[in-house]
């Protein structure tokens, strides 16, 4: 879909929108008529272990029914690492180069369009892509490396049901692709336990300051409400457990070698704290999300698939 | 002999070194290797005379080879090495393509003012004060053009470039935002162009023979050159076509003489004469020339080469800190300076010094040692503005007082400074900041942070925040157990380096619930801590899924 494609798609689905809650569900009205969505096994979360990056990627998108069950052919896809600091892979800051660039390369497989790949970085946005390794991720699988540091870039959004967010600028990208995959990186957070899926939504909007300012924990989540992502991959393979989100050394990082893959954002989030040796009710956006009900920290109550490499 | 081709030689080269200069002043995408931009402004005069007071090595010594060349040659650096000297003569070259009447005609030397401006300069060198320098140096006032004018113009270019791109769904140009945080210097930037727009049109290279330093000390030397401009007196026949072309308006005509201290060896007269009668001649050529008297300036040079090397720098901050050693007679110097230039400061913005949430100096740039240190050394060429990749140095105006006029300051509201970037010290052609290693920088205390807990969100508001220690590169603001589940910062100062990215990222306002106070003298922070404790609910390798 190209810019001027975009305006379009918002007006329609701004009267979908309208229309569904006029009607309630919509997946209620047509229940019967289309089949259901989502892969035959229809599991609500993928958490697979003892992997390599790729390997355990693979592992865990075919058991949600492969990519072709995200990515529908000729659409643009906006892959969201996290890439906020100018760091190695090996401190384990920023998502892992190697699963960033599965993603791509199955997204293309799936017949994506184009795979644009951002974050409102930290530290300078030109080293952080560099030094984090995603760089050339990105380049080897022919996706688009877009900078996310110019707020030309971002456009004003009104944030529905925000309790304490009303309105963000949020990056054109994640309004205009089609597809939108959530790859955040598990890491320790020195005020909010820890930060993986919902935290990772503050690189995809300019002013940042502003969440930090007006109760973080209640931004995170009703921000998290706005645009949920088709797909959250959240690297658990290097795990900074302590002095996050930036770390200091290699000493703050576990290897962990995990991966968590679900749709559902909070539900990826609590079973990434839960890894994390957190009860998911302790991280207050966890709980505040699951309570305006956006997602699920239940985890007992979600089909999971857990895959041991 | 003539040599006409000489004039062909140092057009070339004065665009080489100009455009070369204008680029590293505007370029945004550091492409150029430090070690090459050291390189091409190893020859600026005195940037490289400051240093050399303080570190004395063959790596500062580019000032040398421009005095050797003058004793040859006169003052060839005013027409090639100069970035002024060639931005005056493009503006001479432009006003001849489009005026018909030239109006550049012999004038009487302007040797009060020269001479008062240098010896003033010399004496406020003396109680050790950069000021005129950082606002005479043709240097420094072309890279202030170039910084401060020019660079903003090229941003906002490639940025609408990058926006038409963008167009066509291409983010191969990406966008650079243009931050200007202070106004003064750019205003002061863009007056002093428009006077030397001026002058160039209206008086030539007046302000290369009244005011500049360089062209004034370069001046005296090139009085003892060995060759010389002059006039053949056998071969002149006063039709003045040489006068019209001098740009330094120094042949007298009617007594058939070159006033070769205000020469800039520009090489336009040589085709101009009809007869061929004016070009390079040895010393001795027309005998009748008298003799003309030393002056003292030299014995000032002799004097600072002269001084013992001392290694205060060394002791001030720890084991072989710096390649460089400071001089006794500089360490005085820089000591002295400084006091008069922080009570100038304090007494010029004595409100803001101690007030909450702003440092009582402004804080300088890792590897500029101290505070007196670098405002001794810093001419405000806005070299260092200029590469900064993040852009937190920041040109001030008063901050450093009167005599640091227009000096940058780490202005960490407008970002903070890269972890593991030393781009201001490896190019900085004055030694103000010295060059530091990344492993140096990274124990490299140039403040330290400052939480003022009764503004802080945590408290206010009473809710999350932690912005400050999220950007914390050593964790030496750390999220301490505050009332129930919140957190609180707590600094340790002792590992801090003050980067400021606390304080940039502290979302208070308007004053700042953390912020960086100036070390006076930079200090050695100690590392990180090593061993802190284990998350022992952690899932480890060998567990099972915690769900």
């Amino acid at each position: 879909m190209d810019r001027r494609d975009f305006f379009k798609k918002s007006i329609l689905t701004g009267v979908a929108a309208g229309a569904a809650m006029t009607f309630g569900d919509f997946r209620k009205i047509f229940a019967g008529k289309v089949p259901p969505p989502g892969p035959p096994a229809g599991y609500d979360l993928v958490a697979v272990k003892d992997g390599e990056p790729i390997q355990m990627f693979d592992k865990a998108i075919a058991s949600l029914g492969g990519m072709k069950a995200f990515v529908k052919p000729n659409q643009t896809v906006v892959v969201k690492p996290n890439i906020g600091w100018d760091t190695s892979p090996e401190r384990g800051a920023n998502t892992n180069p190697d699963l960033v660039k599965r993603i791509i390369e199955q997204c293309y497989s799936a017949g994506a369009k184009t795979v644009y790949v951002f974050d409102n970085t930290c530290d300078s946005w030109n080293k952080c892509y560099e030094n984090s390794g995603i760089q050339k991720a990105v380049k080897d699988a022919g996706g688009k490396l877009v900078p996310g540091n110019s707020e030309g870039n971002y456009q004003q959004v009104s944030v529905k049901n925000g309790k304490k967010l009303k309105e963000a600028k949020v990056h054109e990208l994640i309004l205009s692709s089609d597809v939108f995959i959530n790859v955040p990186v598990l890491k320790s957070h020195g005020s909010s336990i820890i930060t993986a899926s919902m935290k990772n939504h503050m690189g995809i909007v300019w002013d940042r300051r502003y969440w930090h300012k007006n109760d973080l924990n209640q931004c995170i989540a009703d921000f998290a409400g706005y645009r949920k992502p088709d797909l959250n991959v959240v690297d658990a393979y290097r795990v900074m457990t302590k002095r996050g989100p930036r770390g200091v050394s290699e000493e703050d990082v576990v290897l962990m070698k995990s991966l968590i893959l679900s749709k559902d954002i909070v539900a990826a989030d609590a079973a990434a704290a839960k890894m994390f040796g957190s009860e998911p009710a302790d991280v207050s956006y966890i709980k505040l999300a699951s309570e305006a009900g956006i997602g699920s920290m239940d985890l007992t109550k979600l089909s999971i698939n857990r895959i041991k490499m | 002999m003539q040599f006409l081709f000489l004039k062909k030689i140092r057009v070339v080269v004065s665009l080489i070194f100009f455009l070369f200069t204008v680029f590293v002043f505007v370029d945004f995408t550091g492409v150029l290797a430090s070690r090459l931009i050291r390189a091409l402004l190893y020859l600026q005069f005195i940037p490289s005379f400051l240093k050399f007071i303080d570190v004395i090595s063959v790596a500062a010594a580019g000032f040398l080879f421009i005095l050797l060349i003058t004793l040859f040659f006169g003052r060839v650096y005013c027409s090639t090495v100069c970035p002024l000297g060639t931005l005056q003569d493009i503006f001479i070259w432009i006003n001849k393509k489009i005026r018909i009447k030239n109006r550049i005609r012999y004038t009487r030397p302007q040797n009060g003012i020269r001479y008062t401006v240098l010896g003033l300069l010399v004496l406020v060198c003396c109680f050790s004060s950069i000021f005129f320098i950082n606002l005479l140096d043709p240097y420094s006032l072309a890279g202030k053009i170039f910084s401060n004018l020019l660079r903003p113009l090229v941003y906002m270019g490639n940025n609408l470039l990058s926006r038409i791109f963008q167009l066509f769904d291409s983010y191969s140009v990406y966008s650079v935002p243009v931050k200007i945080f202070s106004w003064p210097p750019l205003v002061f930037s863009f007056f002093f162009l428009t006077l030397i727009i001026f002058l160039a049109v209206y008086k030539g290279r007046w302000y290369c023979n009244t005011l500049c330093p360089a062209g004034t000390l370069l001046g005296i030397f090139s009085r003892f050159s060995f060759f010389k401009i002059r006039i053949d007196e056998t071969a002149c026949t006063s039709c003045g076509n040489c006068v019209k072309a001098c740009k330094s308006t120094c042949i007298d005509v009617k007594e058939k003489k070159v006033d070769f201290s205000r020469c800039v060896a520009c090489y336009d007269c040589f085709a101009s004469c009809p007869e061929k009668g004016i070009g390079y001649k040895t010393a001795f050529f027309n005998r009748k020339e008298r003799k003309e008297e030393a002056m003292d300036a030299g014995t000032i040079v002799t004097n600072n080469m002269s001084s013992r090397p001392l290694s205060a720098l060394s002791v001030l901050c720890g084991k072989n800190e710096f390649p460089a050693n400071l001089s006794k007679r500089n360490f005085f110097k820089t000591t002295i300076l400084g006091t008069t230039a922080l009570l100038s400061a304090k007494t010029v913005f004595g409100e803001s010094a101690g007030s909450q949430g702003i440092s009582a100096v402004p804080v300088t740039p890792p590897g500029s040692v101290s505070i007196w240190h670098y405002t001794a050394n810093c001419t405000a060429c806005h070299l260092c503005v200029s590469v900064c990749p993040t852009k937190v140095l920041q040109p001030t105006f008063m901050e450093f007082g009167l005599s640091g006029m227009f000096q940058p300051k780490m202005d960490f509201h407008a970002e903070y400074c890269n972890f593991e970037c030393v781009k201001c010290s490896e190019v900085c052609p004055t030694g103000a900041i010295f060059p530091i290693t990344k492993e140096q920088k990274a124990t490299l205390q140039i403040g330290t942070s400052k939480f003022i807990k009764n503004i802080c969100i945590v408290v206010t508001k009473f809710t999350a925040c932690g912005a400050c220690s999220e950007h914390c590169p050593t964790k030496a603001v750390e999220m301490v157990p505050y009332l129930g589940t919140l957190t609180i910062p707590k600094v340790d100062e002792k590992i801090c380096v003050g980067c400021g990215a606390c304080e940039y990222a502290c979302p208070t306002k308007p004053d700042k619930a953390i912020y960086v106070e100036a070390n006076s003298y930079h200090r050695k922070a100690q590392k990180p801590k090593k061993k802190i404790g284990e998350n022992k609910k952690t899932m480890k390798p060998t567990d099972d899924f915690p769900f």
